[in-house]
C-alpha cells in the first residue's frame, strides 16, 4: 500500500516535477494525493499487464496529411 | 406564431417553415437573440451573444434561400458553441482568467463546417474552466433552466442549458468524461458524444487528448443527426481524425427497431450511488425499447469497476501538461480547484497513467465482445438529477458522477444521452444509448424510436 501521503512528501514530489509548491498547498494537497493514490492502487490490483496500451502515434506520413491532395 | 413557439420548434421544422415562406431566418433569430436577453441573467449560459453578426448572417441567410442556393438543413439556423471553440474574430475565454481577452485569427474547423452549412451563430457558451470541472469566479455558475438554483452540468453547461431553454436549435460542446452527455441529462436534452476521430478537435483548446470528443447538444435525436451529419467527417489538420465516410444519419431514423439487439449494462442499473427513481426510469425505458421489438438481455463487463480510477490517472497527467507552462506562469488565475487538479497532475507516478492506458485495452476487449452480442447498450447517463453545483473531478463525488459515461471516453464508442424521465425533485433523468465504434446510425436509431414513444423530449421548463 502507498501513503499516507504528508504535506512533506508532497513537497518533495512537486520539487521533483519541478514546482516549489508553499506549504499550505502541500497541505491541501496531501489528502487529495493520498486519495488519488488509493485510486490507483486500485487499479494496480487488477492485473493488466498483458495488455498492449492503445498507441497514438502512427509512425510515418500522418495519414491525414494526405487527405486534402 | 408566438416567439416561446417559433423558439421550441425543430431544426427540422424551422427548415419546412423556412422554405414554405411561413417563418424567416431574421424572425427565428429576432426572436431566439430576445429570449436570451429575457433569460439569460438567470441562466448564464452565454459568455458572448453576438446579435449584430448573428442577425447578419440571418439576413444572409434569407437572401440565399429566396434566391434557391439552398445549403441544406441547417441553412439559417440559429445555434451556439462552446467557448472554447475558436472563432475568427470572435473572443474564446475557454471561461478561464487565462484567456479573457483572447482573440483567435481562425476559427476551428467544425465551426467552419457550420459557417458553409449556412448556421447562424448566436454566441459562445458558458462552460467549466477550460472543461475541468470547476466553475471559475469570473465567469459563474451556469444554471439550469429546470431549477436555476441548480447546475447545469460540467462542463458544456451552457451548451445544454441554452438548448434546454430554446435559446438556440443546437449546441456544440466537448466530452472527456462526460461533458457533453451529463449536463444534456441533467437539462432534458439530447447530447451526442460521437465515437473518437469522428468530429475534428482542430482548433478546440484540449483537456485530455486521448479523451477528448467534440459532439452534439439538441432538443431531439433527428436534429442531432442533422447537427452531426455537418459537423462530421475527416480533416487535415487534426491527426486522429477518421476516414470512415460519413453516413447519411438522417435515413436511420424510421422508427423501426424490431429484432435489434439491446444490451442492458446491469453494474450501471444498480449501486449505492444511484438515487431514487434513477434505475426505475432506466428499466422502464428498456421496457419501452422491447415493446417496439427489441430484444434485451443483460450485460456484465468484468473490470468496469476499475473504469473509475483509469478515467482520472489518465485525465490527470494529460490535463497536466497541456497546462503546464500557465501551471508555472501563472497559477493564481485558474480557479482554485482546477489549480489543485492541474498541481495533482504533476504528482502521479507515470506507471500509472500508463496502467491505465492498459486498462483501456482491456475494457475496450470486454466491450468488442459484448458488441458481438447486441447491437447498442444502454445505462443511465448519471447516477441522480441536476446538483447545487459540480463536483470537483479529482474527487469522490466528481469521480462517481462520470461513472457511466466515462468508460466510454477510455473506450472512444459512440454514446447518446436523452431524456428518460424525472427524478425525485421532478428534474430530467437520461438514457445512454452506447454503439459499437462508428455505430452512430444505430445508436441514432434506437434513440429516435425510443424518443418516438415517449413524450420526455416534448417537456419544456416552465421560465416564461
Amino acid at each position: 500500500m502507498r501513503g499516507p501521503i504528508s504535506e512533506e512528501m508532497v513537497a518533495v514530489l512537486a520539487r521533483a516535477a519541478g514546482f516549489d509548491l508553499a506549504s499550505d498547498r502541500c497541505k491541501l494537497l496531501a489528502p487529495q494525493l493520498d486519495w488519488l493514490l488509493g485510486e490507483a492502487e486500485h487499479l494496480a490490483s487488477f492485473d493488466v499487464s498483458n495488455e498492449e496500451p492503445p498507441c497514438f502515434f502512427r509512425p510515418g506520413p500522418m495519414p491525414t496529411m494526405d487527405a486534402g491532395k | 406564431m408566438e416567439p416561446r413557439e417559433i423558439c421550441y420548434l425543430s431544426i427540422a421544422e424551422l427548415g419546412r417553415l423556412y422554405r414554405s415562406g411561413e417563418l424567416s431566418p431574421v424572425e427565428a433569430t429576432r426572436a431566439v437573440l430576445e429570449r436570451i436577453h429575457h433569460l439569460d441573467s438567470k441562466l448564464n449560459a452565454f459568455i458572448t451573444v453576438l446579435d449584430e453578426q448573428a442577425i447578419a448572417q440571418a439576413r444572409q441567410a434569407e437572401a440565399e434561400l429566396r434566391a434557391g442556393q439552398d445549403r441544406g438543413p441547417l441553412h439559417g439556423v440559429p445555434i451556439s458553441l462552446k467557448d472554447l471553440i475558436d472563432t475568427a474574430g470572435i473572443r474564446t475565454t475557454a471561461a478561464s482568467r487565462i484567456w479573457r481577452d483572447r482573440v483567435p485569427d481562425q476559427s476551428a474547423t467544425i465551426a467552419r463546417r457550420l459557417e458553409q452549412a449556412g448556421t447562424v451563430l448566436l454566441g459562445k457558451c458558458n462552460l467549466l474552466e477550460f472543461a475541468y470541472g470547476i466553475v471559475h469566479p469570473d465567469y459563474g455558475q451556469c444554471n439550469n433552466p429546470w431549477d436555476p438554483e441548480r447546475t447545469a452540468g460540467g462542463s458544456s453547461s451552457g451548451s445544454a442549458s441554452s438548448v434546454a431553454a430554446g435559446m438556440g436549435w443546437g449546441s456544440i460542446g466537448t466530452d472527456t468524461g462526460g461533458s457533453i452527455r451529463i449536463p444534456a441529462s441533467y437539462c432534458g436534452v439530447v447530447g451526442l458524444k460521437p465515437t473518437y476521430g469522428r468530429v475534428s478537435r482542430q482548433g478546440i483548446f484540449p483537456l485530455s487528448w486521448s479523451l477528448d470528443h467534440v459532439g452534439t447538444l439538441a432538443r431531439t435525436v433527428e436534429d442531432t443527426a442533422i447537427l452531426l451529419e455537418a459537423i462530421a467527417g475527416q480533416d487535415p489538420l487534426d491527426a486522429t481524425s477518421s476516414n470512415t465516410p460519413v453516413p447519411a444519419y438522417r435515413t436511420v431514423l424510421t422508427g423501426d427497431v424490431l429484432g435489434l439487439r439491446l444490451g442492458v449494462l446491469e453494474q450501471h442499473m444498480t449501486g449505492a450511488d444511484l438515487h431514487p427513481g434513477v434505475a426505475e426510469a432506466a428499466w422502464a425505458a428498456v421496457a419501452e425499447l422491447e415493446k417496439a421489438g427489441m430484444l434485451a438481455k443483460n450485460i456484465h463487463l468484468p473490470s468496469l469497476e476499475q473504469a473509475d480510477s483509469a478515467l482520472l490517472l489518465a485525465i490527470l497527467p494529460e490535463g497536466t501538461l497541456v497546462h503546464e507552462a500557465w501551471l508555472r506562469e501563472r497559477p493564481q488565475d485558474y480557479a482554485e480547484k482546477t489549480r489543485q487538479q492541474l498541481e495533482m497532475g504533476a504528482l502521479l507516478p507515470a506507471v500509472d497513467y500508463l496502467r491505465a492506458q492498459q486498462y483501456r485495452s482491456r475494457l475496450m476487449g470486454e466491450l468488442q465482445a459484448a458488441f458481438q452480442e447486441v447491437d447498442v447498450l444502454v445505462n443511465p447517463t448519471v447516477a441522480w438529477e441536476a446538483l447545487k453545483e459540480d463536483p470537483t473531478v479529482a474527487a469522490g463525488e466528481g469521480s462517481t458522477e462520470a461513472r457511466r459515461t466515462g468508460p466510454f471516453n477510455l473506450t472512444g464508442l459512440p454514446a447518446l444521452s436523452l431524456p428518460c424521465g424525472v427524478g425525485k425533485d421532478g428534474l430530467p433523468l437520461g438514457l445512454q444509448v452506447i454503439g459499437a465504434p462508428f455505430a452512430e446510425p444505430m445508436i441514432l436509431r434506437v434513440a429516435f424510436a425510443y424518443e418516438q414513444c415517449t413524450s420526455w423530449h416534448e417537456r419544456h421548463p416552465a421560465l416564461d
